[in-house]
């Protein structure tokens, strides 16, 4: 998918620091991530990865405790211009601009998404408005129409209803409908499909891939799903404690794991074709941030660890091949030969 | 500041592994300590405690004990500084006597001794819950008050006859004593007691702390009828008021502390009869649920329909007048409980109802715990800690309510001492521009809720974690 | 909506009438009745009374029949007549002592909920969105000083300050010229000079209950997920915590309506007493004080009334507001 294509997010060493009483976490800690026009970007990790807080991050929506500490976010704008979004305060109107307008967020649980004392047709109405100069009538069949096409039956009548007479998927449906009303080019999905029952999750899973294909819209898709990842994404990063350990397009990550933390994540999976092993957990619990390890940050969990270095240096990361690059002292050999023949 | 926010990360995780092994009442004592006001409180709280435990031993004098050459004096100040450290004495005291016609006329002369305060002096005879006789005070003023006696025998006839023109007390025995004695209910439950052994005693010794005022200082008829009470002490070995006199020269300091007990029981009295009732109907209905549930929650409703202070007092108005201070202060806590039961009943309804179906009790249930399992190991840990902080957040408004009522005069009546007793005094405008210090209550009333209301915060966000703090 | 206002109106009268009988057992609790005291003053204007003229006055008052229609002649007199009887103390009818008083009343309570929601919305938003900052401190400060200060002790103070300081008394709610003039605009407007002293008596408690309840209830809701939803569609954050947050936390201050009455109506007597407010608290106390309970329970009951009253608006007003509710029941 990567090449010739238009490039929209460049993000740049973004670091983000929480500032709490109980002292400082850095929970995005350096990462980079490019996101191509029309391209869906997987983001997975276990929860505390950092990976919620990285796409947060880049529309300015941390709480106040958050601070982004380092990095650029390269956006290319509707207008052809680039800004970056790390340098824009929170509170900026050029940022409410940004919010919704160019970048579009749906998010875990469609239950408490929408305001329970306002009819379903409000926030799509006001997405509309705030980002396109639409009437309220125009922006009210501008609502029908995406309710319409996002799959919710019988739209005049649901668009009065409240969110209570909903059901998941159905809110779910709603608040991309809400995205959509902007018109973004990037749709940020906050783990969309994880409260929702299987078959539902495979309906929106379908969707966001026929409205990416009909408005060439780009997606950030967040989960700590690897199954998810392989039915929806394009490209694959790898996120452990705020880190990006491994990059790659879906088939490299999926059939190839060069890290030993995707491979246990990929082990993590049920298969129907191995149904007699038991499934391998990942020994031992991920790190408080708080007292994040030196070095390599997964050498606490990894059997393969490599004493006297893993947890002495953190690993660069290393092209395996020219989509795949993977963050692992076990990759140390190959970087030399590389940057040999590089020489 | 710089070791400080070193130290503080592994202080932080030290913390959290703690928490993770700890008991569930350590874990709520550590999180109580991070709250720092809720621990002030607390400390503030100790005191009051303390005062009632030991208000006979920490006031220099009884509730009824006159200084008649004081009257309406202005607190005094204590002083540690004279041209240079000194030991801590009050200026020369300065007499003030009430005109006998327009009430404030003062006469006023000074004395020059420097007083100084003097520690655990002897001083008017008192009894420890009925256990142990003591007549040491914590301080006092002057010289040793050893309870010099002069004119008990002649001053009992005139006293009597003070008392006689006041309507009230028919107190045959006419001992400035026993009177004293009556002003609070411990006293009195204390003397029924051992009434009879006291009484052998006070005729010899007690009735030496204070001697009958003299026809010459007899305070204006008006204040003294207000007052049975003929204590009266003499003072020429000094006195000191730290938040000045009333009218008939008492000892604000010394009545405060005893109102202080009073009131503070009387709260608990009442907490705990609402507590009661509370317990057994939130209980019923939580547990029954159904009709029964319906059946009290509509009850509930209907108690709390009628304004609650309003309610208090229809209810203490029906107090006959000639009921004893033990009956009005029993009755007083009955009524109290009796209006005040339905915030905790919905509590611990609603407590109930949430504990029947949580995960952590719906777990047990099928782990196969029984029902007294289930009952003393997952249900009363947690309810214990959740009505500890409902009991908390509720004491203020029982002492708030008993204020209220002794201070319109529906509830406790003088001589008994309590905070709205007190204050009741204070309520008319001229004497309160005379002796503002007669609102010197208040500031305990305002501190003991200020402090439940800050250790009933700290308890809640202890024992519910879950709950956001603000 | 119909069913569900019904449904409020027939628990409404039926809490009323259950009141209305505590409070008439209320009124009949003290030892001495309307006989007993006529009777009282008879003998002492010198009369003499055989046993059977004793029965016989008795049986006048009714106070032979049972304890249910003794309470039902009372409440029928309220509800048809809106008669409250003779008062026991002096030959009045209650009626007339009451007056003027249940209208300053309510003016007294809708006076100081206004102030109280006027300033407790604004500031516990502003306190919630502000977290920390210096004004959030100092209002909760200041709230928990309110909460912890009763109300008759800060009148009390209030009084005491404006006589030592200022030379007169804030007592009253009319300059003597008006007392007892009938209702003029001049007098009205001597009302509202005066009344502003128990409104910020009464107010200051309930604000300071309110303003915890809005700070805390907008920190819930300032966290949830429907208001990062809206920021990250671009809402403005102005508008955004004016259409989400605090649309969500008044319905608490709605539910809680009745309520605030009922504190009010709680405080206002010895507030009332402290001030020499001629309102319905004032009379409350001094009638039984007086052992009028003929006085009191009839106020005792009108104070019921309003709050069963505001209790019944709240619930319409929050079912019409949050369409939840009604399914509640």
């Amino acid at each position: 998918m990567s090449g010739s294509t238009e490039r929209i997010l460049k993000v740049r060493d973004l670091g983000v620091t929480f500032h709490t009483s109980d002292g400082d976490v850095r929970a995005v800690d350096g990462i980079d991530l490019n996101v191509d026009r029309g391209q869906i970007v997987g983001l997975v990790g276990e929860s505390g990865s950092g990976k919620s807080v990285c796409t947060r991050a880049l529309i300015k929506l941390l709480p106040s405790t958050a601070k982004i500490d380092s990095g650029t976010v390269m956006e290319l704008t509707t207008g052809g211009g680039v800004v970056d979004i790390a340098q824009i305060g929170r509170r900026d109107r050029r940022m409410n601009q940004i919010r919704g307008g160019e970048i579009a967020m749906i998010f875990q649980e469609p239950m408490s998404s929408l305001a329970p004392t306002y009819r379903v047709g409000n926030p799509i109405v006001e997405a509309a408005r705030l980002h396109r100069d639409l009437t309220k009538q125009e922006a009210r069949h501008v609502a029908l129409d995406l309710l319409e096409r996002v799959g919710i039956s019988e739209p005049s009548r649901r668009i009065d209803q409240y969110p209570f007479e909903l059901s998941g998927g159905m809110r779910q449906r709603v608040m991309i409908a809400v995205a959509l009303a902007s018109q973004p080019r990037l749709l940020i999905a906050d783990e969309p499909t994880t409260a929702l029952d299987v078959t539902i999750q495979a309906q929106i899973l379908d969707l966001l891939r026929e409205l990416r294909d009909e408005f060439e819209m780009s997606i950030i898709f967040i989960t700590h799903d690897l199954g998810v990842i392989s039915q929806i994404a394009d490209d694959v990063a790898v996120m452990y404690l705020g880190k990006i350990v491994e990059t790659g397009t879906v088939h490299d990550i999926i059939t190839d794991p060069e890290h030993p933390y995707t491979s246990k994540l990929l082990d993590a999976i049920p298969r129907l074709d191995r149904l007699n092993e038991r499934l391998s957990a990942i020994p031992g619990d991920i790190p408080s941030p708080l007292a994040r390890p030196p070095g390599c940050p997964f050498h606490t969990r990894c059997e393969q660890a490599i004493a006297g270095r893993c947890e002495v240096t953190m690993p660069d990361p290393i092209a395996v091949s020219a989509s795949h690059l993977v963050s692992c002292h076990l990759h140390d050999k190959e970087a030399e030969a590389a940057s040999a023949t590089a020489n | 500041m710089a070791a400080d926010t070193l130290t503080k990360p592994p202080k932080a995780t030290l913390n959290a592994d703690k928490l993770a092994e700890a008991t569930q009442w350590k874990m709520v004592w550590t999180r109580f300590k991070r709250h720092r006001l809720a621990m002030v409180s607390a400390g503030i709280l100790s005191l009051y405690v303390l005062i009632v435990f030991f208000a006979d031993f920490v006031a220099p004098y009884g509730a009824t004990a006159r200084d008649t050459n004081y009257l309406k004096g202005p607190p005094e100040l204590v002083r540690i500084w004279d041209g240079g450290p000194a030991r801590p004495h009050i200026d020369s005291q300065i007499t003030i006597r009430g005109g006998v016609e327009d009430g404030f006329a003062y006469s006023v002369s000074g004395l020059d001794a420097n007083e100084q305060i003097r520690w655990f002096v002897h001083g008017k005879k008192w009894t420890f819950l009925g256990l142990f006789d003591s007549d040491f005070h914590l301080f006092g003023v002057g010289d040793e008050q050893v309870p010099v006696e002069r004119q008990a025998a002649p001053s009992v006839s005139s006293g009597s006859g003070t008392s006689s023109s006041s309507s009230g007390s028919g107190d045959a025995a006419g001992s400035g004593n026993s009177a004293a004695d009556s002003n609070d209910p411990f006293a009195s439950i204390e003397r029924d007691e051992n009434g009879r052994l006291k009484l052998g005693i006070g005729g010899a010794t007690t009735t030496t702390t204070e001697a009958v005022v003299p026809a010459a200082t007899t305070p204006p008829a008006d204040a003294s009828s207000a007052e049975p009470a003929i204590i009266e002490t003499e003072s020429a070995r000094g006195f000191i008021h730290l938040l000045g006199t009333d009218g008939l020269g008492r000892d604000q300091f010394s009545r405060i502390l005893v109102a202080t007990r009073t009131s503070l029981t009387i709260g608990l009295a009442g907490l705990f009869t609402a507590f009661v009732i509370g317990l057994v109907f939130g209980g019923v209905a939580g547990f029954f649920g159904g009709w029964i549930d319906y059946f009290i929650q509509r009850l509930i409703e209907v108690v709390r329909s009628i304004p609650t202070l309003p309610l208090v007092m229809g209810l203490a108005a029906a107090f006959p007048q000639d009921w004893s201070n033990q009956k009005v202060f029993f009755f007083t806590s009955v009524i109290l409980g009796l209006v005040g039961w339905t915030t905790l009943a919905r509590r611990i309804r609603s407590m109930l109802l949430t504990l029947h179906d949580a995960d952590f009790v719906v777990a047990a249930r099928l782990a196969g715990a029984g029902p007294f399992r289930i009952i003393t190991r997952h249900m009363l840990p947690t309810f214990f800690s959740y009505i500890v902080v409902t009991l908390a957040i509720e004491f203020p408004y029982m002492i708030l309510a008993e204020s209220v009522l002794s201070f319109v005069g529906l509830g406790l009546r003088a001589p008994t001492v309590s905070w709205g007793v007190l204050l009741q005094d204070a309520q008319k405008v001229e004497v309160l521009e005379q002796t503002p210090w007669l609102l010197a209550p208040a500031a305990f009333i305002v501190i003991v809720i200020l402090a439940f209301n800050f250790l009933g915060d700290g308890l809640r966000d202890a024992a519910d974690p879950y709950q956001e703090s603000s | 909506m119909a069913r569900y206002t019904l449904r409020r109106l027939i628990g409404g009268v039926i809490t009323l009438t259950i009141v209305s009988v505590i409070i008439f057992w209320i009124i009949e609790l003290p030892a001495g009745d309307a006989a007993d005291i006529y009777l009282a003053k008879k003998f002492q204007g010198g009369s003499t009374l055989t046993l059977k003229e004793i029965a016989a006055v008795r049986e006048s008052f009714g106070l032979n029949n049972p304890f249910l229609v003794r309470w039902w002649d009372w409440i029928s007199g309220i509800i048809f007549h809106w008669n409250f009887g003779q008062s026991l103390v002096n030959e009045t009818p209650v009626n007339k002592l009451i007056g003027d008083r249940m209208l300053l009343t309510t003016i007294i309570i809708f006076a100081t909920l206004f102030l109280t929601y006027a300033l407790a919305i604004p500031i516990g938003v502003y306190s919630a969105v502000r977290r920390y900052s210096i004004t959030d401190y100092t209002f909760t400060g200041v709230g928990y000083i309110g909460l912890a200060l009763p109300n008759f002790l800060f009148a009390l103070i209030l009084l005491w300050v404006s006589v030592r300081y200022f030379g007169s008394s804030v007592g009253g709610l009319f300059s003597p010229e008006y007392k007892h003039s009938g209702w003029s605009f001049a007098k009205l407007f001597d009302l509202l000079r005066h009344m502003w002293v128990p409104v910020i008596v009464l107010g200051t408690a309930n604000l300071a209950f309110q303003l915890q309840t809005v700070r805390a209830m907008m920190l819930d809701e300032i966290n949830k997920l429907y208001v990062t939803a809206a920021r990250a569609r671009g809402v403005p954050e102005v508008r955004l915590i004016a259409k989400y947050p605090v649309r969500q936390a008044l319905n608490p201050i709605i539910s809680t309506f009745a309520f605030d009455i009922n504190r009010v109506l709680s405080d206002a007597p010895v507030v009332a007493l402290v001030l020499a407010l001629p309102e319905l608290g004032q009379l409350l106390i001094l009638s039984l004080l007086d052992q009028d309970t003929q006085v009191a329970g009839a106020i005792l009951f009108i104070m019921s009334l309003i709050y069963v009253l505001g209790n019944f608006v709240s619930d319409i007003v929050l079912a019409a507001v949050d369409p939840r509710v009604k399914l509640a029941g």
